[in-house]
C-alpha cells in the first residue's frame, strides 16, 4: 500500500497582499489517494491556499513540496502535468469551442506545432463524458449555463491527467444532480489513486466526500482530520456561529448537519402553551412558538417521533414515553402538571392514532384551558379523520366550548397572544 | 473521413440556439470549413496581387504608345513593390492585433492602444525633424520599441504584468507621444506636409528597398504562428494559462517584442494606418471562430488583402489620397457596428 505517500505538504505559509495578512502559518498535508475538503468562512483564505499550491500566488515565507520536491523547482510544464487547476471563476474573453477549451488541459503534453495525438483526443473524450458534457461538442462556450462551464472547466483539469487536482468551489454554481455526480467522480478518482484537494463551500457534501478537512479560520488552520473530528458542534459554532445539529445520514451513515435557525432569546413573552403533537405535524408551530420566545412544553410524545427529537434540538421540555408503549401514570400527571401552568394546550396531531388516544381523553377529561385543534389539512369534518371514538370526545368538547377548530395561522396568533377579530 | 462525419452528425444536434459558428456546423465540420477558408483566402490573395498590379491611375491598356520598356517600368519599379508593401504591412498588422488581442485578453486591444504605433510615429517624425529622414525605417523602429519597453516597464510589478495597468499606461505613452508629435510637427516648419502625411498613413513611397525591410516581417509572424497554442491559452487569464503548463512571463514578453517588432517595420514602411489590426482579427473570429490557430493565419492573409485593395482604391480614384484615411474611414464605423452586434449576441 502506498497510500501513506504526501502528494502535496505545505509548511508553514504566510501570504501578505499588501499590509493585510491573507494566510497565517498555514501548514497541510495531503496523502495520495485522499479526498481533501477546505471549508471555512468567506474570507478565512481557502482561495488563497489553493494559489499558493498551484503556484499563481508568491509566498511570503513559507515552503510547498510536491511530490517530495519544492514547487519552484518545477518547469510550467512538468507542474502541469502534476497538478490540474479547476478555477473559482473564468472569464470569457473569446469565443471558442468547448473542444478547444478540453483540448487546452493537454497542452503541456503536445509537442510545438504537432496537431493533437489520438491519446490526447482519448484523454479529453474521457473527461468530457465523466463531467457528463459529451453532449456540448462543438458548442461555442458564450452559448454555456455558469453550470456548464464550470464542468468544461473540471473537464479541462481531467483531461490534464494529473496526479493531484486542486479545484476552487468546483460545484458552487451547479444543480444539486450534478454537484453530487462531479463529487462521486472525484471521489472515484481518488480511489484510483488521484489526489484531489477541493474548496466547499457545502458542509455535508464535505463530509459525505471528504477523507480528510481542512478548517480554516481567518487565514490560519483551526482543525484538521477526518470530518466527524473536524466537523463538531463546537468547531463549527466558532468558526462559521453558527449552531448545528449532527446527525447520522440515513443511507450513507455519514455525518449530517442541520442548523438550528435559532436566534438569541430576548426574554419570554406571550403564553405558555402546551402543545400535543406527533409525526412532525407539530415542527413547524414549535419552532414558531419557540423563536417568538414563547414558553412552549410538548407531550405526550413517544421517543421515536420526529417531533420528540425537535423538543429535544431546540431545548423545550417534553414528556416522553418509550415507542410503542402506553402511557404511565407518571407521564399523565406529568402532562397534567403542564397542562395546569399553560394558558392553552394545543392539538396538532389529527388524525389521532392508538397511542395518541389517550392524550385527547387525559384532555376531555382533566383540562380546563382552552383548546385550539388545528385542522389545515382536513376537512372540517371530524369524524372523517378519526375514529369513532375519538370523534364523540372531539365533538364533545367543540359543543360544550372548551375546544375551537382553528388553522395554524389562528392558533400561531392566539398563543403570541394577538387579538383576532371574531 | 468517419471523424468527419460524427463530427457533423455531433455539431447537426447542437444547431439550436448558438452564435454564428454554429450555423456552419450545419453544412462541414468546423476544420476543414477552416481549411477551406484559408485556402480560399490564399487564393484570393494571389489573384488581389496579380489584379492590383494592374490596375493603377495610368491604365496600362491606354498607354500602349509609351512603349513596353515604360510600361515595365512602372509595373516593376511603382506598381509591384507598392502592392507588396502594402500586402505585408497590412497582414504584419493584423498579426500584430489579433496576438495582442491575445496577449491582452481584450479585443479592444491593438497595437494603437499601447502606444506602440505612436512611438513608431515619433521615431519617424524626429528622424524627418532632426536628421533630414536619415534612417526612417530604423527610426520608427527603435520608436515603436522603446514605448513598448517603456510601457512594460511601468506595469511590471513582482515580476507580473496586469493586463489593466498595461492597457492605461498605453493610453498615457500614447498621450505623451501625441503631445511630442504635436510639438515636433509647431517647431517643424517646412517638414510639416511630409510628417502629416506620415501621420495619415500611405504608401506613396513604396520601393523595392522598402519591400526588403517589409519581408523582415515574415519571420516575425512566423515566430506568432509557433505561440498560437500559447495565445489560446493566454487569453484565458494568466493563472489559468500558468496552470495549464504555459510559461507566461516568458511567452509575454516574446509576444510583447515581436508584435513591437512587426508595428515597428509596418510604421516605419507605411506611417500610422489604424484599424487593421483592430478590425481584421474581429471580422476573421466572426466567420471562423476564436482559435488562434486559424485567426492568426487568416487574419494575417485578409489584412494584406484589405490594405492591398484599400490602397489602390486610393491610388486608382483618390488621387493617391494617405490609406490611412480609407481604412479609418471605413474601419471606425464597422467596428462600431461589431461592437453593437457582440452586446446583441
Amino acid at each position: 500500500m502506498a497510500v501513506t505517500k504526501s502528494v502535496i505538504s505545505v509548511t508553514g505559509v504566510d501570504v501578505k497582499i499588501g499590509t493585510a495578512e491573507i494566510l497565517h502559518k498555514v501548514s497541510a498535508d495531503a496523502n495520495q489517494g485522499m479526498f481533501v475538503g477546505i471549508i471555512g468562512p468567506n474570507g478565512s483564505g481557502k482561495s488563497t491556499l489553493i494559489h499558493c499550491m498551484s503556484r499563481t500566488l508568491h509566498l511570503a515565507t513559507g515552503k510547498i513540496l510536491v511530490v517530495g520536491k519544492e514547487i519552484e523547482k518545477y518547469s510550467h510544464k512538468e507542474l502541469a502535468m502534476l497538478l490540474g487547476v479547476v478555477p473559482q471563476e473564468s472569464t470569457r474573453t473569446f469565443d471558442f469551442s468547448v473542444d478547444d477549451i478540453v483540448m487546452m488541459g493537454r497542452y503541456p503534453y503536445q509537442k510545438l506545432l504537432r496537431p493533437p495525438e489520438p491519446h490526447d483526443r482519448e484523454a479529453c473524450q474521457k473527461a468530457m463524458a465523466l463531467t457528463g458534457i459529451s453532449h456540448l461538442t462543438g458548442r461555442s462556450i458564450s452559448t454555456l449555463s455558469g453550470g456548464e462551464w464550470q464542468r468544461v472547466l473540471i473537464a479541462r483539469a481531467l483531461a490534464q491527467e494529473t496526479p493531484l487536482l486542486l479545484l476552487d468551489e468546483p460545484i458552487s454554481q451547479l444543480d444539486i444532480n450534478h454537484q453530487i455526480e462531479i463529487l462521486s467522480v472525484l471521489q472515484s478518482l481518488t480511489h484510483q489513486g488521484s489526489t484531489v484537494i477541493c474548496v466547499i463551500h457545502d458542509l455535508n457534501l464535505a463530509s459525505q466526500y471528504c477523507d480528510e478537512i481542512i478548517m480554516l479560520n481567518q487565514g490560519a488552520v483551526y482543525a484538521t482530520g477526518a470530518p466527524h473530528k473536524v466537523m463538531t458542534q463546537e468547531n463549527i459554532r466558532a468558526v462559521f456561529g453558527l449552531n448545528v445539529m449532527i446527525r447520522t445520514h440515513p443511507t450513507t451513515g455519514k455525518l449530517y448537519l442541520i442548523p438550528i435557525y435559532h436566534r438569541k432569546p430576548i426574554k419570554k413573552n406571550g403564553r405558555k402553551v402546551h402543545l400535543i403533537c406527533g409525526g412532525g405535524s407539530g415542527t413547524e408551530i414549535m419552532f414558531a412558538l419557540h423563536e417568538s420566545n414563547c414558553d412552549v412544553s410538548t407531550g405526550i410524545l413517544a421517543m421515536n417521533d420526529t417531533d420528540y427529537s425537535t423538543s429535544v434540538q431546540l431545548g423545550i421540555p417534553c414528556i416522553a414515553e418509550p415507542p410503542f408503549s402506553p402511557i404511565t401514570d407518571v407521564s399523565r400527571s406529568l402532562l397534567e402538571e403542564s397542562i395546569d401552568t399553560a394558558d392553552l394546550v394545543v392539538f396538532t396531531s389529527i388524525p389521532f392514532g392508538q397511542e395518541n388516544m389517550d392524550n385527547i381523553r387525559i384532555v376531555s377529561e382533566y383540562c380546563n384551558k382552552p383548546i385550539l385543534l388545528i385542522t389545515d389539512y382536513f376537512s372540517q369534518s371530524i369524524d372523517n379523520c378519526m375514529a369513532s371514538k375519538v370523534a364523540a370526545i372531539v365533538n364533545r368538547m367543540i359543543s360544550d366550548g372548551r375546544a375551537a377548530m382553528v388553522t395554524s395561522t389562528e392558533a400561531l396568533d392566539q398563543c403570541l397572544g394577538k387579538e383576532y377579530p371574531a | 473521413m468517419t471523424q468527419d462525419s460524427v463530427q457533423s452528425q455531433r455539431s447537426f444536434k447542437n444547431i439550436i440556439g448558438d452564435g454564428n459558428i454554429r450555423a456552419l456546423h450545419m453544412t462541414m465540420s468546423i476544420v476543414s470549413y477552416r481549411w477551406m477558408l484559408l485556402i480560399f483566402l490564399s487564393a484570393i490573395s494571389v489573384i488581389s496581387v496579380i489584379i492590383c498590379t494592374f490596375v493603377g491611375p495610368s491604365n496600362i491598356c491606354g498607354i500602349q504608345i509609351m512603349g513596353a520598356s515604360k510600361i515595365s517600368l512602372i509595373l516593376t519599379q511603382i506598381r509591384l513593390p507598392r502592392v507588396l508593401t502594402s500586402f505585408i504591412v497590412g497582414g504584419g498588422l493584423a498579426a500584430a492585433g489579433a496576438a495582442m488581442q491575445g496577449l491582452f485578453r481584450n479585443p479592444l486591444a491593438d497595437p494603437y492602444v499601447i502606444g506602440t504605433s505612436s512611438g513608431g510615429a515619433l521615431g519617424a517624425a524626429i528622424s524627418l525633424v532632426v536628421f533630414h529622414s536619415f534612417l526612417l525605417p530604423l527610426a520608427a523602429f527603435c520608436g515603436a520599441c522603446s514605448s513598448t519597453i517603456i510601457v512594460y516597464v511601468i506595469c511590471r510589478q513582482n515580476g507580473k504584468v496586469a493586463v489593466e495597468t498595461l492597457l492605461l499606461s498605453g493610453i498615457a505613452i500614447s498621450l505623451f507621444c501625441s503631445a511630442m508629435l504635436s510639438f515636433l510637427m509647431y517647431m517643424s516648419g517646412d517638414d510639416l506636409h511630409q510628417i502629416m502625411f506620415w501621420l495619415m498613413g500611405g504608401l506613396w513611397n513604396a520601393t523595392w528597398d522598402k519591400v526588403r525591410i517589409g519581408l523582415l516581417i515574415i519571420p516575425a509572424i512566423g515566430v506568432l504562428l509557433f505561440t498560437v497554442r500559447e495565445l489560446d491559452i493566454l487569453s484565458l487569464g494568466d493563472d489559468e494559462a500558468s496552470s495549464l503548463g504555459v510559461n507566461t512571463e516568458h511567452i509575454k514578453i516574446v509576444l510583447l517584442a515581436v508584435t513591437s517588432f512587426i508595428t515597428g517595420i509596418a510604421v516605419s514602411l507605411a506611417g500610422s494606418i489604424g484599424f487593421i489590426g483592430l478590425i481584421v482579427p474581429h471580422m476573421i473570429r466572426s466567420i471562423s471562430g476564436s482559435s488562434f490557430r486559424f485567426l492568426l493565419p487568416t487574419s494575417v492573409l485578409a489584412g494584406g488583402i484589405i490594405l492591398l485593395w484599400a490602397d489602390t482604391l486610393s491610388r486608382t480614384f483618390m488621387n493617391d489620397m494617405p490609406v490611412g484615411i480609407i481604412t479609418a474611414f471605413f474601419g471606425a464605423p464597422f467596428f462600431i457596428y461589431l461592437i453593437r452586434r457582440r452586446m446583441w449576441l
